[in-house]
């Protein structure tokens, strides 16, 4: 079984361009795409973190975070919002935001980049457009194979008890009428003879 | 004149400070039940918000355990999302309150913060009650154990019968 190492945090860096104007002050951008699983099953939780940190020394503005990698045709959405945006991420600020989705298919699955596009500084009109870091390929399972893994496999075990049953009853009966049978006459002590 | 009066100070509400009085929100909660397969646990309230003055495109700010954050709102503007992840290991079940502050409030709280003032004189506009059952996160027992104790259990009592019936 391959653990998915999807912790690894990989940064990516939003804003690369250097900016032009020197002395300028302009909000710089790292966002962070993360999957919290241990496992990615068809049918059950994938949890989503998107952390964007702004490391620049203007407030970015209109920050808009959206993920396409998600589509309706793979994934169902459990909770959260694929497309959202802050108003507004001061200097050294940070927000997360977190996406909980299933996937409907099983099989291998590219976890692509988010988009992230904001205003550099207050009073800039040019939007600046940048990615999370990608998680990568991924390996969803499928529930029949997870399950047969992983379940209790409470219901086995019971028909395994009921296939052991009459193998163990009807010794045991038979044991119990002989000794039903004879254990009212009380056994004479040892080492005595009649 | 009454209604105009009421027009105007509502226009100019939405204008100045986007304050938002009378909020009501209406949320939807979110948080993993199933902890066998993931490693933290992710809390999601999504809401809409409705003030009584009509205020409309508020930023609004939200305190929850990651401290004072910036609230994601849909690009229409309409819907909220408050959304944080807590370990598996150690996530807390029951209610879990999310404060919720317009631009004054973030203000003045920040003002707070910054004198060491108690932070909690500071009014939130709304409240939100995020409730988390708890997570699911695999049986007490494995049923191979209780097959196993049910197995030496059986073992046991025809060992003891059978001794006695030999002795």
């Amino acid at each position: 079984m391959k653990v998915l190492s999807y912790l690894i945090l990989a940064l990516a860096f939003v804003g690369c361009v250097l900016s032009e104007g020197e002395g300028e002050e302009r909000a710089r951008l790292l966002a962070a795409k993360r999957v919290h699983n241990l496992y990615l099953v068809e049918g059950r939780d994938i949890v989503v973190q998107y952390s964007v940190h702004n490391v620049g020394q203007a407030a970015a503005i209109n920050v808009q975070l959206t993920d396409a990698g998600f589509s309706t045709e793979d994934f169902d959405i459990a909770g959260g919002q694929l497309q959202v945006k802050f108003d507004r991420i001061a200097p050294n600020a940070n927000v997360s935001h977190t996406v909980v989705v299933k996937p409907k298919k099983y099989g291998y699955f590219n976890f692509t980049a988010a988009e992230v596009s904001y205003q550099p500084s207050e009073d800039s009109a040019e939007i600046q457009i940048g990615y999370t870091s990608e998680p990568g390929e991924g390996g969803i399972i499928a529930f029949r194979d997870y399950d047969r893994k992983f379940s209790p496999h409470v219901f086995d075990w019971l028909i395994f008890a009921l296939l052991m049953i009459p193998a163990l009853l009807v010794p045991y009966m038979m044991w119990y009428n002989i000794k039903s049978k004879y254990a009212t006459v009380p056994r004479g002590k040892k080492g005595r003879s009649d | 004149m009454k209604v105009l009066i009421a027009v105007f100070i509502t226009l100019v509400a939405v204008v100045h400070g986007e304050s938002c009085t009378g909020a009501q929100v209406e949320a939807v909660g979110f948080t993993s039940q199933d902890a066998t397969i993931v490693t933290k646990i992710a809390y999601i309230a999504d809401f809409t918000l409705s003030c009584s003055n009509g205020a409309k495109d508020i930023s609004l700010y939200a305190e929850t355990v990651d401290g004072i954050v910036g609230v994601a709102r849909s690009v229409d503007g309409l819907k909220y999302q408050v959304s944080w992840v807590e370990d598996a290991a150690t996530a807390v079940s029951g209610e879990r309150p999310i404060k919720l502050y317009d631009d004054q409030g973030y203000a003045a709280l920040r003002k707070a913060q910054r004198g060491n003032e108690d932070t909690s004189t500071v009014q939130p506009i709304a409240t939100i009650n995020l409730y988390h059952p708890g997570a699911y996160r695999g049986p007490w027992v494995q049923s191979e154990t209780m097959a196993i104790i049910a197995a030496i259990f059986v073992y046991y009592y025809a060992l003891t019968q059978k001794t006695r019936l030999m002795a």
